[in-house]
């Protein structure tokens, strides 16, 4: 399904089943290291990439498990497969002085889709170049211009190599986020 | 009637149950066919193999071995469920059946050429594409009764009542098909313990 419109970039995770229950944060930070250290990952790790780390995807457990890989140099994207993302405030907390961060989830049983502080700068070029427009569904209308911003703004549209990128699937121990 | 559920439980399985029932008699390779490391290989009875089970673990291992005549099971003892588009390339016909807590996944199968789901609707209902591989062996086990206000268990880690007939359904399903049902004698066996590795290391590790 994947067209050569650059902003159909949800049908990439629908193809996948990854849509169902979507979260991904995209941070701005030196390497892929400095973020699995903020999430307090101790335990098992696995480098692969993200077609392969889709296995784990159980969308209601309560593991944590994230996939994390660098994307453009100074980006680190965090793709949550399992669990209900609570360490997000460690991104929050990385050491980098005005360092962004952009998070960017969708339920689709409940058919909510939330995020924060999605970049502003580039919306009014995305509606004059109708990324709202594109995609099978009203959901997916709204995701891929929600991506669109993201991808503006962290210099990567989403197609095929974004799952061939080799990152690292990381399971964050249980408890280490759940008193904060 | 159906107590194969019983003696998963029982033998551990509560957490998480992934078990693929491969047309073949062949072991070797269909657990190659999954992407086994022959050489990891270690014969064991599966209260031995239990000691590595954790089902969502990053390291992956299965418990192998002859089910019936023409057919080999698959146990998942740690790790997602295998990868299966390496059995429909082979041709070869399968059906999975996957439990996690207290959620039971739809059927998945493959008739040797393409995969499709037996998916649940309501109180314990299931339903095959007609005219699909399980189709006929659906049509013989019929409709579930409707549902007594009985559940049974610890309802945080066992299926509930809907999902547990689908999952008695799902097994009577692999059974009728493979001409073998879960049982003592079956869960006593000895078989084969191998690792699946993971794919070829980048760089991004640690």
């Amino acid at each position: 399904m994947a067209s050569c419109n650059k902003f159909d970039q949800w049908s990439y995770f629908e193809e996948r089943g990854l849509a169902d229950k979507f979260a991904c944060s995209w941070v701005e930070a030196p390497d892929l290291r400095t973020v699995v250290t903020a999430l307090r990952v101790e335990e098992e790790t696995l480098a692969c990439d993200l077609n392969h780390a889709g296995r784990w995807h159980i969308p209601y457990a309560a593991e944590d498990i994230v996939w994390v890989a660098e994307q453009d140099p100074g980006w680190v994207r965090v793709f949550t497969l399992s669990g209900w993302s609570m360490w997000w405030p460690a991104l929050y907390a990385l050491p980098e002085p005005g360092g962004r961060v952009f998070s960017l989830s969708c339920d689709t049983t409940v058919g909510e889709v939330e995020w924060e502080e999605l970049p502003v700068d580039h919306w009014e070029r995305l509606r004059q170049e109708g990324a709202d427009l594109v995609g099978s569904s009203d959901k997916a209308q709204e995701m891929n211009f929600y991506l669109a911003a993201l991808a503006y703004t962290t210099g990567r549209f989403i197609d095929d190599t974004w799952f061939t990128t080799p990152g690292l699937l990381c399971r964050i121990p249980e408890g280490a986020w759940s008193h904060e | 009637m159906n107590e194969e559920w019983e003696l998963l439980l029982e033998a551990g399985m509560g957490r998480g149950f992934t078990g693929t029932w491969v047309e073949s008699g062949d072991t070797d390779a269909v657990a190659t066919l999954l992407g086994a490391d022959l050489a990891s290989r270690q014969d064991c009875d599966l209260a031995t193999a239990m000691i590595h089970y954790r089902p969502m673990a990053f390291t992956e291992r299965v418990w192998a071995g002859p089910h019936s005549d023409g057919w080999t099971h698959v146990l998942s003892i740690s790790g997602p469920p295998p990868v299966t588009t390496g059995l429909t390339e082979a041709g070869l016909r399968f059906l999975q059946i996957r439990t996690v807590d207290a959620n039971v996944y739809d059927l998945f199968y493959g008739d040797g050429f393409t995969t499709g789901w037996v998916t649940q609707r309501w109180y314990g209902e299931v339903i095959a594409e007609p005219g699909s591989m399980l189709d006929p062996y659906l049509r013989e086990v019929g409709r579930p009764e409707c549902p007594e206000a009985v559940r049974s268990g610890s309802w945080d880690v066992e299926p509930d009542y809907h999902g547990r007939v689908c999952l008695e359904t799902y097994l009577l399903l692999a059974g009728r098909v493979s001409g073998r049902f879960i049982d003592r004698e079956w869960l006593g066996e000895k078989r084969t313990l191998h690792a699946i590795p993971p794919p070829l290391r980048t760089d991004a590790g640690p």
